[in-house]
């Protein structure tokens, strides 16, 4: 079914409470009235920023999965550098399955899919496809609800270093391989945020 | 720049189509037919009962960070840690990312949202509209994003699992009360901000 | 074809609607409610297990952490460090601890903290434990009233906890032995206790020791028991010979006191108040000797030289030891020229034993040491120093029956009591083999072996005399008396007859005996018969046929 736009209608909600105004079009910038946000028709700099956002993700993914996240101390074991990839297998050894599929998939599937994902959804923009206009909505969707997810292995280093924290019997300390795991999550987050749902109805609109 | 219609539509965020705003009964949400995005839920609680759920909050905010969340026990040696206590841990150690990562998701954003959520609801349910109002909503939007202590519990699970060999671990109060906290925060994420808007709207004139 | 243009928001299209599921929102307070209630039970649980905060003072911090380090009583945790800092004079280290509240018996007065690590002390390897949890603070509670926040930590922990069962007494001894502060204390070989404390005298001379004895050993120990300390290897080389004795491997190390109950007149088996004080004895024999009684000081005087008599010898009286000397002084006498040499000894007169009874004192009592010794020296009695042993050429000071003793003034009130000596042991033996010799050098061998020599030639021509004349007559002699025995022999033969009138002699006797002894018994039944007569034989009873 058609939907009437808002951008057709010269309508501008505001994405901070939701207020409908109609869009002057005088190139000035515009507060909404009701909340003071700034008003946009669209994100500004939107594909641009995913980009940049995820290009930079991209990057960090690398040392994240190479460096150690962590080294671990024990009593008469010396120290052993632990990566992301490598605590998953030995959560798998060790028998907690069920967790170490969890670990996987948030520290090693999301990252993957969610780039991958805005990766497709930008793509699809740029390219102005308009196919599955709805499935490309709902899957953006998914990247924002799952996105955060990916936190786990960030917490679960700063729970470990701060717990195991005696010193001669048992330490972990972190390793750089966490800060650039931190990193890449965030800008992921930052990219989808970026992200402007809207621009991939706005190709399919205009060729329909 | 508006009209008296306008206030009667409203806008999917995710794919500009427009609608009629509906009466809705309570308990009612409403879907975008066109990309299936949820336009509006209508909460099943009011104003009053929103403040309850933020004041719960708080409350259990201020327990799950003033009781340690795990004790662990290796080989006699003791240690228990808070919210905290774990971030201070974590930035001595040298993970600064970790350390503020886990600040602001766990605790300036969670915090914020719900101090957000109380001044705004506050004079709502007394019948006024706050002035900051508009502040306090673009708070809460920000904030409601940025925190996760769901994926906490789950990283303390993942944690209490791989010390599991090594140490004997226990949960202390705080780990119960955060639990709470993430079932209240998920509720208090789940107000809807047009309905609020809308009441604020409805009380300012 | 166009259309006239509609009203666009007419044809707006309603959202699809779908229904959720609804709950009573009244009952949504309960949620706040409960969390303020379960804030509330904590912070008031928090509040009441709160205890006392004080501050212990050590002398480093070693193992000591804020928010970490343990307080513990019995291994039971009663509070935590909550801060770490320098005293105000940077001397000490100030630790903050907040105590549980049950633990209100460790902000008293008396209550006293300190470190627990590893540690090397005589009791053993203590405390590895902390190796692997860390250190913690050790506590001991007080029973004072008086409530304290302010300690000063010990270095080492305490030898007795409050609470541990048992008593404490107080020994004094000479000087330290070997022992020191955690140095066992046996009865019966068995490990009862230990020395928890030492401290010299005031007036610097001895020692005084503080012990601790577990219960229920603690009621062994009664007014009549007797310390000894029992460190080491005890080597005596004594007028008595060598005698070799040792309590236990520990003691060897570690030094160590044992006592036993000892058994006399004025034995008691009430057990010993809290902090009794006793005498700690050299050795197990000084210890388990019958009491000594009161002493005296004895001083005697010696002409000869005393090598080989030490500080210690024995004095002894007919084999018993009734005291030991104390001290050996040279002299110098003018008018003599001689320096002869002053003994002081001290002498128990108890153990005289009874010979005490016989000689009361000249006011009547029995105990007066000094009517003892008149008696001794108007009998005779003299100090002599006498060798004790050849193998160790030790002397020892004997009080011994001086025959022919020349009389001599005795107080027996001064004090110290003077003793008269007579020259004795060596001396005496020197002299005596000098008088001997002397003797022998009189003895005027020449003469003797020349009238010897002319004795032995008389002899000879006497043997010569009698073998020439003597023997013949002598074979007669012998001859004749064999003759003689022959005759008696056959004058005693069996049918000789001698013999045969010495048989019939013999026959006669007893016939008339018997006949004499039928007389007797014939008067016994009819006693008559001497005045009648015996009568004619009446005829036989009729009847008989």
């Amino acid at each position: 079914m058609i939907a009437v736009r808002a951008h057709e209608l010269d309508l501008v909600a505001c994405t901070a409470c939701g207020l409908l105004c109609r869009d002057v079009h005088d190139g000035a910038r515009h507060v909404c009235p009701r909340c003071g946000a700034a008003l946009h028709v669209r994100k500004p700099d939107s594909l641009r920023r995913t980009w940049a956002f995820l290009l930079a993700s991209l990057i960090l993914y690398v040392p994240a999965n190479v460096l150690p996240v962590m080294h671990t101390g024990a009593l008469f074991a010396g120290t052993e550098a632990h990566t992301i990839l490598g605590g998953i297998i030995e959560l798998w050894h060790d028998g907690s399955w069920d967790l170490a599929v969890i670990v996987f998939v948030a520290s090693v599937v999301v990252p993957i899919l969610k780039m991958l994902a805005l990766a497709v959804l930008a793509l699809g923009v740029h390219r102005g496809w308009t196919t599955r206009l709805r499935e490309r909505a709902k899957l953006y969707r998914m990247v924002e609800t799952v996105g955060h997810w990916s936190m786990l292995d960030v917490y679960v280093i700063a729970l470990l270093v701060a717990l195991v924290h005696f010193r001669g019997i048992a330490e972990v300390t972190p390793g750089p391989g966490i800060a650039a795991f931190g990193a890449v999550v965030v800008l992921t987050m930052f990219a989808s945020a970026s992200f402007d749902p809207r621009l991939l109805f706005d190709a399919g609109s205009r060729h329909g | 720049m508006e009209s008296a219609k306008h206030h009667s539509l409203m806008v999917c965020d995710h794919c500009d189509a427009v609608y009629r705003k509906p009466r809705f009964r309570r308990g009612r949400l409403a879907r975008c037919t066109r990309c299936g995005a949820v336009l509006e839920r209508m909460q099943r609680l009011d104003v009053g009962g929103m403040l309850a759920l933020t004041f719960a909050g708080l409350i259990v905010f201020a327990i799950a960070n003033a009781y340690p969340l795990v004790r662990i026990d290796v080989r006699g040696a003791e240690d228990a840690n808070t919210l905290w206590g774990t971030i201070v841990t974590s930035w001595h150690a040298g993970a600064f990312g970790v350390a503020v990562l886990t600040l602001f998701t766990l605790f300036v954003f969670p915090l914020a949202e719900l101090l957000a959520a109380l001044y705004v609801l506050w004079p709502l349910a007394l019948g006024r509209r706050t002035p900051g109002f508009g502040t306090g909503m673009r708070v809460l939007r920000l904030a409601r994003e940025w925190s996760m202590p769901e994926v906490f519990m789950l990283g303390v699970i993942v944690a209490v699992v791989k010390l599991g060999s090594l140490a004997k671990i226990a949960p202390g109060a705080g780990l119960w009360a955060f639990a709470a906290l993430t079932v209240l925060l998920t509720l208090v994420t789940s107000f809807d901000h047009g309905c609020l808007w809308d009441l604020a709207t409805e009380r300012r004139s | 074809m166009d259309e006239t243009p509609r009203d666009p928001l007419a044809d707006l299209p309603a959202p699809a609607e779908r229904r959720v599921p609804r709950f009573a929102p009244s009952l949504i307070w309960l949620v706040p409610l409960v969390a303020a209630i379960t804030g509330a039970v904590l912070l008031i649980g928090n509040w009441r297990a709160a205890g006392p905060r004080i501050t212990i003072s050590f002398q480093s911090a070693e193992g000591v952490e804020a928010g970490k380090t343990q307080v513990r009583y019995k291994e039971v945790v009663i509070g935590r460090v909550t801060a770490v800092a320098l005293s105000a004079d940077n001397s000490r280290v100030e630790v903050q601890v907040d105590l549980d509240a049950r633990a209100h018996g460790f902000a008293v007065a008396d209550a006293r903290y300190w470190v627990v690590r590893p540690r090397i002390g005589l009791g053993g390897v203590s405390g590895l434990g902390t190796l692997f949890s860390g250190a913690y603070i050790g506590a001991d509670a007080g029973t004072s009233g008086v409530q304290r926040k302010e300690f000063s930590g010990l270095e080492t922990p305490p030898a007795v906890l409050h609470g541990n069962q048992g008593r404490s007494f107080a020994l004094h001894s000479e000087d330290l032995g070997s022992l020191d502060i955690g140095s066992p204390v046996y009865f019966r070989r068995v490990r009862v206790g230990r020395i928890t404390g030492y401290k010299l005298d005031e007036d610097g001379r001895g020692v005084g020791l503080q012990l601790f004895v577990d219960a229920p050993y603690d009621r062994y120990v009664t007014a009549s028991t007797h310390f000894w300390n029992a460190s080491g290897i005890d080597l005596a080389l004594t007028a008595g010979g060598m005698k070799l004795n040792t309590e236990s491997l520990a003691t060897v190390i570690a030094g160590g006191v044992a006592f036993q109950q000892v058994d006399g007149e004025d034995a008691s088996a009430s057990e010993a108040p809290e902090n009794a004080s006793f005498q700690l004895f050299r050795d197990r024999g000084d210890a388990l000797k019958p009491a000594d009684g009161p002493s005296i000081v004895v001083r005697m005087h010696f002409n000869e030289t005393l090598r080989g008599l030490t500080v210690g010898s024995p004095v002894d009286f007919r084999g018993i030891v009734i005291g030991n000397v104390t001290g050996i002084d040279l002299d110098y006498e003018p008018k003599t020229q001689t320096f002869p040499a002053n003994v002081t000894a001290t002498v128990y007169p108890k153990r005289l034993g009874g010979i005490n009874l016989h000689f009361p004192g000249a006011e009547g009592s029995r105990d007066d040491p000094g009517a003892v010794f008149q008696a001794l020296v108007e009998h005779g009695f003299r100090a002599q120093a006498r060798l004790g042993s050849l193998l160790t050429q030790q002397l020892y000071i004997s009080l011994a029956l001086v025959p022919n003793a020349r009389p001599v003034r005795f107080d027996a009130t001064a004090r110290p009591l003077e003793l008269p000596t007579a020259t004795g042991g060596l001396e005496e033996i020197q002299q005596q083999v000098s008088d001997i010799l002397a003797k022998l050098d009189k003895v005027p061998f020449d003469e003797i072996g020349v009238n010897l020599r002319d004795t032995l030639h008389t002899t000879n021509a006497l043997m010569r005399r009698l073998d020439d004349e003597l023997a013949p007559e002598a074979k007669q002699m012998l001859a004749a008396a064999q003759r003689a025995l022959e005759a008696a022999n056959r004058t005693l033969a069996s049918d000789s007859p001698v013999e045969q009138g010495v048989a019939g002699t013999l026959d006669e006797l007893r016939r008339a005996a018997q006949s004499l002894r039928g007389l007797a018994d014939y008067l016994q039944r009819h006693p008559e018969a001497l005045l009648r007569g015996k009568p004619r034989e009446a005829p036989p009873p009729a009847g008989e046929r």
